[in-house]
């Protein structure tokens, strides 16, 4: 008879969460891990069924570190990733001391923990062996104790740590701030291997280690192997340890995905601001605006007739030998042209300042079926033309509402200071006729001049405005960057 | 094998039930909770399927415990506040059932004794066939979803406390549970790794 067939093991396929505080996407490798830190923003999240709350804000200096979340180890021919950095400080007489833990974590086998203490790595596991003493935490330092599966131990240190610093997941919730008590033991027989009990909130719990060569890790680790920099280098023991970044400064690479994302939605802030500054002295600029001109044009009217010129009396050549130019036959231009139909005025005169800006508005709101051209040339004093400009106003009853215009807007730069006045012709028809003759209603022109802001302002008003939403943009790119993990299969 | 046929009342699917202990189970396609009494089968309603893929056992996996073979029928997992821990029930081929606690991947075997616990006075230290224990954690925990077959109707939501312990040379387990009833204790032995094989272990997890 066949042994019935067990079914096939159901697929591990991470899930995805989205951070309470920053919306990024976190990968949760288990749901058993209920604590993750997210690797954009640096919050604190409890993972629950639907959501997860956000326990704490990120921590702004992050300390360097040698593996980075969901590096893979292999052990003793078991993958484990590393799951989550912390870091614990430890005071003794006023120094304060630091220990940085890598929690190793595969499915199928639990936890290892990879430790770099005192200038050693060590790699440790749970046990549930107890000492052979009522309290492990009164023994006097240097007291021998024998665990109850008849191994010898000298204790070596005791005293309190405290979490200092936590990224990546957990399959528990932790808090900065968290302390736990520890009685460290080294083995009689071998300094290289040691046992640790530790409680925390009521609870205790017991492990072994031993320490693990820097080699030994390059392995584990799939590197090649390099020079044993840590380890090396000789630290005094209770002093403040240097971060790993002091030992593994120019042979570990770092994630800097978070400060970097932090650094572009500043940036992006930044520039948002100065576009919004920008804006407002536009703002402010345009508020104050002087009217320098304001005449309403009734239809059929008609300018007085220019004064005639003053007669001009032939000059005599000088020199009756100097030959006489030719008449000028070439036909006129087309400016010259003589106005047929329709009405052409001057206006009144104004001053402008030097670096002003016009802005001239023609309306009329009472046109209907009609229409309206406006031909208007900018005049400095007497006959400079600077600037000619023409708009057309046209509103019929069966025309898209959106399509009919009662009032158009002309801007001129004036660069020069001086007195200038407007020549306007006005020509227009109702019906459809393209035929033009007087304006059909009575067209309003008005004219304001304000100060010009200066064209780097507006690049800059452009530029910083293009410049916050690209960084925006792109800090939410950076903020989707794949996981080393997702790259790693994206790679296989 | 005597095998009871029995049809979700949620979504209609059948499913042959071959433990003859099995109370309720967890419909493997609409997550329902099905249990059965003396007239006929009951959804008790609420949602509880789990997700998959992530703990060493599954449900309907096969291996050898202690060169026993067993196929694992069920589970229970409980949420302790700042964690989770899964309670595997197992059918062995001989016939017998047993219960493996999985937390944080360590693997306990678990069998209830006939004797009821102390009341929790803050005891560091207890003693049950004369096998002396001592206590590691003390918490509330709450029943927060099940799968597959099961030998009792779960009660969601259910919250009792607890209390965890080893023997002092690390081999034997104890479990006391506090509920509504005078309690219950439950022994149980640490399995090495290699106690406990699977026949798709896994390993190649990515």
């Amino acid at each position: 008879m066949n042994e019935p067939v067990g079914r096939i093991r159901p697929t591990l396929v991470p899930r995805t969460v989205r951070c309470t505080a920053c919306g990024g996407t976190l990968t949760q490798r288990s749901d058993a891990l209920r604590f993750v830190v997210c690797r954009y923003c640096g919050a604190h999240l409890e993972l629950g069924d639907v959501e997860a709350r956000v326990l704490a804000k990120g921590e702004r200096n992050r300390p360097g570190f040698a593996y980075e979340i969901d590096h893979a180890f292999v052990w003793e021919g078991v993958r484990y990733v590393v799951a989550a950095r912390m870091v614990f400080t430890q005071e003794d007489d006023g120094e304060v001391s630091e220990t940085v833990e890598y929690l190793l974590w595969s499915p199928r086998r639990g936890t290892l923990y990879l430790d770099y203490d005192d200038g050693r790595w060590l790699l440790s596991w749970m046990v549930h062996v107890m000492p052979r003493c009522d309290d492990a935490f009164s023994l006097a330092e240097g007291a021998h104790v024998n665990t109850h599966d008849g191994q010898g131990w000298t204790l070596e240190e005791v005293g309190t740590s405290r979490l200092a610093y936590i990224d990546g997941s957990l399959p528990w919730v932790a808090r900065v701030g968290d302390t736990v008590g520890y009685a460290t033991f080294r083995a009689a027989a071998d300094r290289d291997k040691g046992y640790e009990v530790e409680r925390d909130h009521g609870e205790i719990e017991f492990c072994l280690f031993r320490a693990v060569s820097r080699q030994e890790l390059d392995v584990a680790s799939g590197k090649p192997k390099e020079p044993d920099t840590a380890a090396a280098k000789p630290r005094e023991h209770g002093g403040p340890a240097p971060s790993l970044d002091e030992d593994l400064e120019g042979i570990l690479p770092r994630d800097d995905t978070a400060a970097t994302r932090r650094w572009l939605l500043w940036m992006s802030g930044a520039a948002a601001c100065f576009c919004l500054l920008n804006l407002g002295v536009a703002a402010h600029a345009s508020s104050s605006a002087v009217q320098v001109l304001d005449r309403t044009i009734p239809p059929g009217f008609k300018p007085p007739p220019p004064p005639p010129p003053p007669a001009v009396e032939k000059d005599e050549p000088d020199d009756p030998l100097e030959p006489v130019e030719p008449p000028d036959n070439s036909p006129p231009e087309p400016e010259e042209v003589p106005v047929v139909g329709g009405v052409e005025l001057p206006t009144g005169s104004f001053r402008l300042e030097k670096d002003t800006f016009l802005r001239i508005e023609f309306s009329a709101p009472a046109l209907m079926n009609s229409w309206a051209s406006v031909d208007v040339a900018v005049v400095q004093g007497d006959d400079d033309a600077t600037h000619i400009m023409d708009a057309e106003l046209t509103r019929y009853s069966d025309d898209d509402p959106d399509e009919s215009t009662v009032s158009d807007t002309l801007d001129a730069w004036i660069d020069d200071p001086g007195s200038y006045h407007l020549v306007v012709r006005l020509l227009g028809a109702r019906g459809t006729s393209e035929t033009g003759g007087d304006i059909p209603v009575p067209v309003r022109i008005q004219a304001w001049a304000m100060p010009r802001l200066p064209l780097p302002f507006y690049l800059m008003a452009i530029a910083s405005g293009v410049m916050a939403v690209v960084l925006f943009v792109v800090s939410r790119v950076t903020g989707r960057r794949r996981t080393p993990a997702e790259k790693e299969e994206d790679d296989e | 094998m005597t095998l009871r046929e029995v049809s979700c009342p949620g979504c209609g699917a059948p499913r042959r039930i071959a433990n003859p202990a099995t109370m309720m189970f967890v419909c493997a396609y609409c997550g329902s909770p099905v249990y059965w009494d003396a007239e006929q089968v009951r959804s008790i309603g609420t949602k509880a399927a789990l997700t998959e893929g992530f703990t060493r056992l599954y449900r309907d996996a096969r291996g050898s415990l202690r060169g026993k073979r067993f196929e694992t029928l069920g589970r229970v997992r409980y949420d302790f506040g700042r964690g989770f821990w899964d309670e595997w029930y197992l059918r062995c081929d001989d016939g017998t059932t047993a219960w493996l606690t999985e937390d944080n991947h360590e693997l306990c075997l678990e069998w209830r004794v006939n004797e009821f616990p102390p009341p929790d006075n803050g005891f560091a230290r207890v003693t049950f066939r004369g096998l002396e224990f001592v206590v590691e954690e003390r918490g509330e925990a709450q029943c927060i979803g099940a799968e597959g077959e099961l030998p009792f109707v779960v009660s969601f939501g259910e919250r009792y406390r607890y209390i965890d312990g080893s023997s002092p040379d690390g081999k034997h387990s104890l479990g006391i549970e506090y509920d509504a009833g005078p309690g219950a204790v439950f022994l149980g032995d640490w399995l090495a790794h290699g106690e406990l094989t699977l026949d798709d272990e896994g390993e190649d997890w990515t």
